[in-house]
């Protein structure tokens, strides 16, 4: 057995929910802490990574706790490492933003504890190529990834070299691996299987490497009661006459020698909630629609930003969207928080949409703007309609859905559900993952409107039209028109039916309402007889059921349950929290179904939580070969109206 | 359209339609473009802000389609202002640079509102007296008429100097003359006694004192 050099990493998360004064309890509770190990328990030396809002809180923190922190810094027992201001998913951001995080966090570095750090902590060990150079520019000399990341460009060997070397055009990267074991072994508090692991790794090689995130848990928990675990577990080194010495990842780098040069896989670490054979966050992307539109939206107001002509301005605006590419809601897992839980949702949303907000007022834009651009990036024009109160994206590619609806008086995108599915289990195709969507079209039998066959065909996807449409802007300062036209085929009772389909969307220049005009023409000589829909997904702002109401012609609707109403016109849709009331009216009445959109919230992982309610207008169509049905409705959004309704 | 690598965005902004191109420009996505175009003027748009400065003209027929466009609303009384400064597209437009109204950014355009309001003057001018008054002929006449404007200021600032001069004089000589009076006044009374007597004899009521500026002077003069 040979002696063990052992580093500890110790991290502090950005955590986006977590208020000023809440940081800065963590943080003086941290450092005390550490403190305590270095000075009472004998852990000489540790690596420290906080995040930009935790290193502005470590200035706060009093004289005497700061002053041992700077003392311990400039003796070398505590070394800092670099990393993003807001903890973001370095590939998926414009390199723009990537070196404001960077600079911002080593500035707050220099500022608080005037040190330089050689080491960069990537969130969630999420790596691809080209953090080479942009680490390399930036000064630093190595990352550190998980274990099994490196393992997986090593074939058969072994990760027991001090560290590997990564290289881009003439730019080379360090590369050193953490101990995914011995981390598990520690959050689970087995110290015997923590002690055993060490044990193992000591006859092997003379170093590892320890990462703890104290921050793992949804909305910043932190776990303090780690520290006391920690303390138990040094103890228990001691007890057992383990060779430990501890070393700080600088030294690691400066005393191990280097295995050589290596080629490193795009990979990432487990926090993103992606699935073991998900190798790169940009499967996040393809997986989570939601995820695909919060990165794309920040994308397209980063492109806006661009466009702002004065620099000043133009940076203040860049430091607005830094928060906004937070990691933290991207994460795809029910334990840490992100994607899908509707309240960060809701929180990223209202991020953006207020930037967004503030751009267009700099711009002096009024009335309607009217854009067709590949939103998504996904080879297809989508068409995005703004004013000052609302903001819609269609896609025409999709069967003309709308894709989002926000509502900006409210800062409250009111297409934001997420459901579970097939598609996150791995078990769906990967690249046809459908979005929630509002007002796609739907086609069934007479048989098939009724509360035992809707829910079944909605989740089977069987009675959907999504055939790509042609479209064409009639583009007006008061109000714009979108004309979008396809022939929808659908098959059900072993009939083949064929619809052609003329939809118009009518935005005006102010207010926050809009028509949608639906056209549908038998395309062929065989009567059909059955129903046409509408599938509207409407996401609450919280997962409180009993802030959102449902009124159906003046009747309140139990939102809880399924339910299936004859002869609507009008239905109002109120999420309180948020302080906002939709109205949709029926030009011609329907059969309306309802029924509550039900997945993970913020309680128990296991159990479904109220993320919004799914709206299905049903019109009976019969109409016989080359007949046209016309059908309209009205969408209104309000802010307020509560008391008056 | 459908899979055109041309993205558009459409705004109106202070009384003007703002398009805005991102992309790969090819000839095909033109009627489009001109489609786009025919709608607005059909709507009574007469300014057109076209932002090419993210384009990328792949396609030599699209400036001779610019050209046409620019004379179509020029003939609608319509106007187009392009804006770039891109080398790509400055080169593209280059050989008819003199024939379109280009500039940089939108901030420029504003920021020379004087100039182009200068020019419209020139215009205006043309249309109105048949003379043609080039834009650089306009400045020049503005600044001779700057000229005069400037002199007769100036000349009415030096009058007002003097006339508050002279006026201020005048103050000072009541203001003297007053006290002077009261002098009199108190010598006079102090000699009153000695004329009831008989002693002395008055030989100021026969002077036109009035008339004498300095009485100080005066007497002077009489003792001598």
């Amino acid at each position: 057995m040979t002696k063990l050099n052992l580093s500890m990493a110790f991290h502090l998360n950005d955590a986006p929910y977590l208020k000023s004064s809440e940081i800065e309890k963590i943080t003086r509770v941290f450092c005390t802490e550490v403190l305590t190990l270095m000075d009472e328990v004998g852990l000489t030396k540790v690596s420290v990574y906080f995040s930009g809002r935790f290193l502005e809180a470590l200035s706060k923190v009093n004289n005497s706790i700061l002053g041992a922190i700077l003392e311990k810094t400039k003796a070398g027992q505590i070394q800092w490492l670099g990393g993003g201001y807001f903890d973001p998913i370095f590939p998926l951001i414009p390199r723009k933003t990537q070196d404001l995080h960077i600079k911002k966090h080593l500035a707050l570095l220099e500022q608080t504890l005037n040190v330089r750090p050689r080491g960069f902590v990537l969130p969630s060990y999420v790596w691809e190529s080209e953090c080479i150079d942009l680490l390399s520019r930036h000064g630093f000399e190595y990352t550190c990834l998980k274990q099994y990341q490196l393992q997986d460009s090593l074939w058969r060997y072994g990760t027991d070299k001090g560290f590997w070397t990564v290289e881009d055009r003439g730019k080379v990267l360090k590369v050193l691996s953490s101990s995914h074991n011995l981390s598990k072994h520690f959050v689970d508090g087995q110290y015997k299987k923590f002690i055993g692991q060490l044990n193992e790794i000591s006859e092997q090689t003379s170093f590892t490497q320890l990462d703890l995130p104290f921050i793992r848990r949804n909305r910043g928990h932190f776990h303090d009661e780690w520290f006391d675990r920690l303390k138990k577990l040094l103890k228990r080194m001691k007890q057992d006459s383990l060779e430990v010495s501890f070393e700080t990842l600088d030294s690691q780098v400066d005393q191990q020698i280097s295995g050589g040069t290596i080629y490193l896989q795009p990979s990432i670490g487990k926090s993103l909630g992606l699935k073991e054979h998900q190798t790169s966050c940009r499967d996040l992307l393809i997986l989570q629609p939601e995820c695909n539109y919060i990165h794309k939206k920040m994308i397209y107001i980063h492109k806006a930003i661009d466009s702002v002509e004065n620099l000043k301005i133009r940076n203040g605006f860049y430091d607005m969207l830094l928060p906004a590419q937070s990691l933290y809601y991207y994460r795809n897992s029910a334990k840490t928080g992100g994607i899908r839980y509707v309240e960060d949702r809701q929180e990223i949303h209202s991020k953006l949409i207020d930037i967004e907000d503030r751009l267009r007022k700099l711009s002096g834009v009024r009335g309607l703007q009217v854009e067709v651009t590949d939103f998504f990036g996904n080879g297809a024009k989508e068409v995005l309609f703004a004013n000052d109160q609302i903001a819609v994206i269609v896609e025409p590619k999709r069967g003309g859905v709308l894709r989002s609806l926000d509502y900006r008086p409210a800062r409250h995108n009111l297409i934001n559900s997420y459901l579970q599915s097939e598609r996150s289990e791995g078990k769906g195709p990967i690249y046809q993952v459908f979005p929630m969507v509002g007002l796609r079209d739907v086609l069934c039998s007479k048989e098939d409107a009724d509360l035992v066959h809707i829910p079944d065909w909605i989740h089977n996807e069987s009675h959907i039209l999504s055939q790509p449409m042609d479209f064409q802007i009639k583009p007006r300062e008061d109000s714009s028109q979108l004309l979008l036209s396809a022939e929808q085929r659908i098959k059900f009772n072993q009939v083949e039916h064929i619809m052609q389909m003329d939809k118009v969307f009518t935005f005006k220049g102010k207010g926050s309402e809009f028509l949608w005009t639906q056209q549908l023409k038998n395309g062929s000589f065989r009567e059909f007889d059955g129903y046409y829909g509408s599938l509207f997904n409407l996401s609450s702002s919280g997962i409180d059921v009993t802030a959102c109401t449902l009124s159906v012609q003046g009747a309140r609707v139990d939102i809880k349950n399924n339910h299936l109403i004859e002869d609507v016109s009008k239905l109002i849709w109120k999420d309180k929290s948020k302080g906002i009331s939709l109205h949709w009216e029926f030009h011609k009445p329907c059969k309306l179904f309802v029924r509550p959109i039900l997945d993970f919230g913020m309680g128990n992982e296991f159990e479904s939580q109220f993320q919004g309610i799914q709206l299905l207008p049903l019109w009976e169509c019969k109409l016989l070969g080359q007949e046209k049905i016309s059908l309209m409705s009205k969408i209104i959004c309000h802010k307020a109206g509560f008391l008056f309704g | 359209m459908r899979n055109s690598q041309l993205d558009t965005k459409i705004e109106f902004i202070e009384g003007a339609v703002r398009l805005v191109f991102d992309g790969i420009f090819f000839i095909n996505q033109w009627p489009f473009v001109q489609e786009k175009f025919d709608s607005f003027i059909s709507e009574g748009q007469k300014k057109f802000f076209v932002h090419l400065q993210k384009a990328k003209i792949r396609d030599a027929e699209i400036l001779q389609n610019f050209l046409e466009l620019q004379n179509n609303l020029a003939g609608r009384k319509a106007k187009l202002i392009l804006i770039f400064d891109n080398k790509s597209n400055v080169k593209f437009f280059a050989p008819y640079k003199h024939l379109f109204e280009i500039y940089p950014n939108y901030e420029t355009y504003r920021k020379q509102g004087f100039v182009r309001a200068l020019r419209t003057v020139g215009l205006q001018y043309s249309k109105k007296t048949g003379i043609r008054i080039s834009p650089t002929t306009a400045a020049l006449v503005l600044l001779l008429l700057a000229g005069w404007v400037m002199t007769l200021l100036t000349m009415i600032q030096t009058q007002s100097e003097d006339l508050d001069k002279s006026r201020r004089e005048v103050q000072e000589l009541i203001v003297e003359q007053k006290s002077i009076s009261r002098e009199l006044k108190e010598l006079e009374t102090k000699l009153a006694p000695l004329r009831q007597l008989g002693l002395l004899k008055d030989s100021l009521s026969r002077v036109k004192y009035k008339n004498i500026p300095d009485w100080v002077d005066h007497l002077r003069k009489k003792q001598k």
